[in-house]
């Protein structure tokens, strides 16, 4: 589509001004427009609006407080007494064959400027051979909408500060995601789908009425094949999970490589550290165990002596008989003077009486010291037996005190060993916690394996569900003949829905993919400053991310003329990716791009120019002298110089 | 009118050996486009299309 | 004044000794409050006795005062494998007796507390010489009364 013409009657200071774009075939469909700032360029895009919209989108200085129509005119007009005047703005297109002349006009009152009218906007289309179409009013706005989408007109009507805020998504009616899907018809694909889905449930509802029970089965075919295909998300998604899993254990390994021991050695390490300290406690156990053994036994063995000889002492008194009895001295004396035994009653014979007088005789001597002697006597065997006991005792403390040091010993030098291990391995804790990642990661991929598994089994098993349910609902179906044919409706419908999800779903990737390389193309073809940034990248909400050589996102400190040429890279990616076929019209493309690089600028556009039409308008200070090489004659197809009169009040053209 | 080539492209590679479905999604895209309205002419197709399948 | 219930030892060793033998917990043998492996003090007075007794030496005390009661040394007996650890004071007074002739005394209680104590204090003097040589440390303490354990007229006899 490209513009042929333009004629602006009493639109602002543009009194009377043409302006043709004449298409000479094979050449550069590039045309220029150069005049100094505040002589009516920007105003241009504003009456190319305000006749396909109705609006007037680009700020001017002048545009606040002036009325629509030329000041000259209203002046004119009030000195000659008319009530009104008219301002119009013919704009000439060929689309697809086809010229398209859009006409908008509006009176407005001469004593009045800026009191409000309604503005009348027309359309004829003309084709090659035919007849004339004529539209009005929301006929001609539905055309003028055709031709023109508002909704991305930022993408083909430009202006040089839009292109520095190109990226600060609040300035825009539409996200650039929206404008993607616009420019490219995937919106249209999406309208479609769901103009289908809401097709389909008519049919659903009209079989539900014409048979009850089909509801039923309805309700069941929906049900299972939702349950599938949340199976099916739940099968990607852990599919996902395991293969960003799986990509990590690689990573995880390159870093382990070397180290698959680390883990287990520190491990081990603290095992050991611990059994050392309980074998350290034990030890300290035994030697408190010595010095109880040397307490005890120093006393019984330097007791040994003379214990064994008192032992000897009391036996041999024993042996002698010089030992008490056991028997109470005073129970002797009562049973003598009672003459008969007091234990057993019975009377004391004459030898009986001589027995008893001799114990007496024996125990009145040393009573006191015999029965101290008789006390002990027990003990000090006792304490000689317990002495013998020491050997044994000793030997048994130092076999354990031997066995804990061996096996501490032992302990001991395994540790070390681990220890001189570990210390040449770097950093002990980062590949312990790599091994645990690796491990968690593992144990994840199985436990998802197992779910993948199960959830397969089950998509399976509603998969034959679904089929006998949809075969059972076909049956229902069938059953009426308006069923029939509703079911028929459905089929076809859903076929075609599902050609165009499939549809919709290959072009946004491609789309995204060629854009970010076409982006890529033209902003490398733009800039000056080769290799500061290595890629460019596109979300899927399509924010740009434009990553330097150092892998750092570096948008944010690009220079303002750099985002313009980013901006306008992305534009001519945009139209070429979508396959848009519009014309780009830019208002000073160059303000903040100096010297050289315009070159680099007029290059681009004269390149893009071959297969689209690009109007621009240009200060003189733009148009400078590398510029003017860059578009002589040769490149372009049309050029017209506008100034304004003497009363800077009606703008004056001049073709080149 | 559907102008995205990719698309048109797409719609034939889907319905390739099916020149009357690949006609019908492209009608139906093309009005989608032009802002038509679906019950006018698309559903009509729809149905037509219903009607000669057996 | 000796005191008539109860074991003593002499005033310099008390004040001087003891806390050491506390505070190093010295062969074990220390007292303190919350080292539940604290010797008793019978076992501790023992020991010194024992000390002495190798020694072979009784070293009257110039001071006294009171260490361990009467009734603290039967429960000691088990310790040593005996019933009542007294058997073995009156053992030790009896040996004593014996030299004197005087063995109709073995029951008389104060004599065998003279005995012991006097044996004990010079076990104590001799601690007190190991504490405050610098040159000697415990475990080569222990190495030596292990060594004259080991050559004692028990172990021979078993050995034998």
């Amino acid at each position: 589509m490209r513009i042929n013409s333009i004629e602006i009657k009493n639109y602002r200071q543009h009194r009377n001004t043409k302006l043709d774009f004449p298409f000479i075939s094979g050449g550069f469909d590039l045309h220029l427009l150069v005049a100094e700032n505040g002589v009516g360029k920007t105003n241009i895009m504003n009456a190319i609006n305000w006749c396909l919209y109705e609006e007037e989108p680009y700020a001017t200085k002048k545009n606040a407080n002036l009325p629509l129509c030329n000041e000259i005119t209203l002046d004119e007009g009030l000195k000659a007494g008319h009530a009104s005047e008219s301002v119009s703005v013919t704009l000439n297109v060929t689309r697809d064959g086809k010229r398209y002349e859009f006409f908008r006009t509006v009176d407005v009152s001469v004593k009045d400027p800026s009191a409000k009218k309604v503005s009348k906007l027309s359309v004829t289309i003309t084709p090659e051979n035919g007849n004339s179409e004529f539209y009005e009013e929301e006929e001609a706005r539905n055309v003028a909408i055709a031709c023109f989408p508002k909704k991305i007109r930022e993408y083909f009507f430009f202006d040089a500060e839009q292109l520095t805020t190109y990226f600060e998504r609040s300035n825009k009616e539409l996200s650039v995601k929206d404008a993607v899907n616009e420019i490219s018809q995937v919106n249209v694909l999406s309208a479609a789908i769901k103009h289908l889905e809401g097709y389909i449930k008519e049919c659903d509802k009209t079989m539900s009425n014409l048979n009850p029970k089909l509801r039923e089965k309805q309700e069941s075919v929906d049900k299972l094949e939702k349950a599938m295909t949340d199976l099916e998300r739940d099968i990607d998604d852990l599919e996902q999970s395991n293969e960003n899993a799986r990509l990590k254990i690689i990573e995880l390994d390159k870093l382990l490589n070397g180290n698959e021991n680390v883990s287990e050695d520190n491990r081990r390490y603290k095992e050991l550290s611990e059994q050392i300290d309980e074998l350290e406690t034990k030890r300290k156990g035994l030697d408190a165990d010595q010095k109880k053994l040397i307490s005890k036994y120093y006393v019984l063995l330097s007791m040994y002596d003379i214990n064994d000889s008192t032992s000897k002492y009391i036996r041999d008194k024993e042996d002698r008989g010089q030992l008490p009895t056991s028997i109470d001295p005073e129970e002797i004396v009562k049973s003598l003077d009672a003459g008969e035994c007091m234990f057993c009653k019975t009377g004391l014979s004459h030898s009986a009486e001589e027995h008893l007088r001799e114990l007496l005789k024996q125990s009145a001597l040393s009573t006191k010291a015999g029965g101290k002697l008789t006390e002990i006597k027990n003990d000090i065997e006792k304490a000689c037996r317990e002495a013998r006991k020491y050997n044994e005792a000793i030997s048994d403390l130092k076999q354990s005190i031997e066995e804990v040091e061996k096996e501490k010993a032992k302990l001991e030098a395994a540790s070390e060993a681990i220890r001189i291990r570990l210390n040449a391995c770097s950093d002990v804790e980062s590949v312990s916690t790599w091994f645990q990642q690796k491990e968690d990661l593992s144990k994840a991929m199985r436990s998802n394996d197992q779910k993948i598994g199960s959830y397969r089994n089950e998509l399976k098993n509603k998969g034959t569900q679904l089929e006998d349910a949809r075969k059972e609902l076909r049956k229902a179906q069938q059953n009426t003949e308006k069923c029939d044919e509703a079911r028929k409706q459905k089929e076809v419908a859903r076929e075609i829905k599902e050609i165009i999800e499939s549809v919709e779903e290959d072009v946004s990737k491609t789309i995204r993919t060629n854009m970010e390389d076409k982006t890529k193309y033209w902003f490398d073809t733009l800039l000056w400053k080769k290799n500061t940034y290595t890629s460019i990248h596109l979300d899927d909400k399509y924010d740009i991310e434009l990553i330097d050589s150092f892998g750092r996102s570096c948008l944010g400190s690009c220079s303002a003329a750099e985002r313009q040429m980013l901006a306008l890279s992305f534009t001519l990616a945009l139209h070429e990716v979508s396959g848009y076929d519009g014309m780009l019209f830019i208002d000073t493309p160059m303000s903040r791009v100096s010297g050289e690089n315009r070159k680099n600028f007029a290059d681009v556009l004269r390149q893009t120019s071959m297969e689209k039409q690009i109007i621009l308008t240009l200060t003189s200070d733009e148009f400078s002298a590398n510029v003017r090489e860059m578009f002589t004659s040769e490149y372009r197809s049309s050029m017209t110089l506008m100034k304004v009169d003497s009363t800077e009040k009606e703008v004056i053209t001049e073709v080149k | 009118m559907i102008k995205n080539v990719e698309i048109i492209n797409k719609v034939k590679n889907l319905t390739a050996g099916k020149p009357e479905m690949e006609k019908l999604v492209l009608s139906i895209l093309d009005d989608e486009s032009e802002g038509k309205q679906f019950a006018r002419n698309g559903k009509p197709a729809i149905e037509k299309e219903a009607r000669e399948r057996e | 004044m000796a005191e008539r219930d109860r074991f003593s030892i002499e005033n310099y060793i008390y004040e001087n000794v003891i806390p050491v033998i506390d505070s190093r917990k010295f062969l074990g043998l220390g007292k303190g409050k919350a080292d539940k492996d604290s010797a008793d003090r019978s076992e501790l007075f023992f020991f010194a006795m024992a000390l002495g007794i190798k020694e072979g030496k009784r070293t009257p005390l110039a001071t006294t005062h009171g260490f361990i009661q009467d009734t603290a040394i039967p429960g000691i007996g088990d310790f040593y494998g005996v019933s009542n650890a007294m058997s073995l004071i009156y053992s030790l007074a009896l040996s004593e007796l014996r030299k004197e002739g005087r063995e109709d005394k073995i029951h008389d209680l104060e004599e065998a507390r003279k005995v012991a104590q006097e044996y004990a204090n010079t076990g104590f003097h001799k601690i007190e010489r190991w504490l405050n040589d610098k040159n000697l440390d415990e475990e080569t303490i222990m190495f030596r009364l292990i060594g004259e354990m080991n050559r004692s007229t028990a172990s021979q006899e078993v050995t034998a």
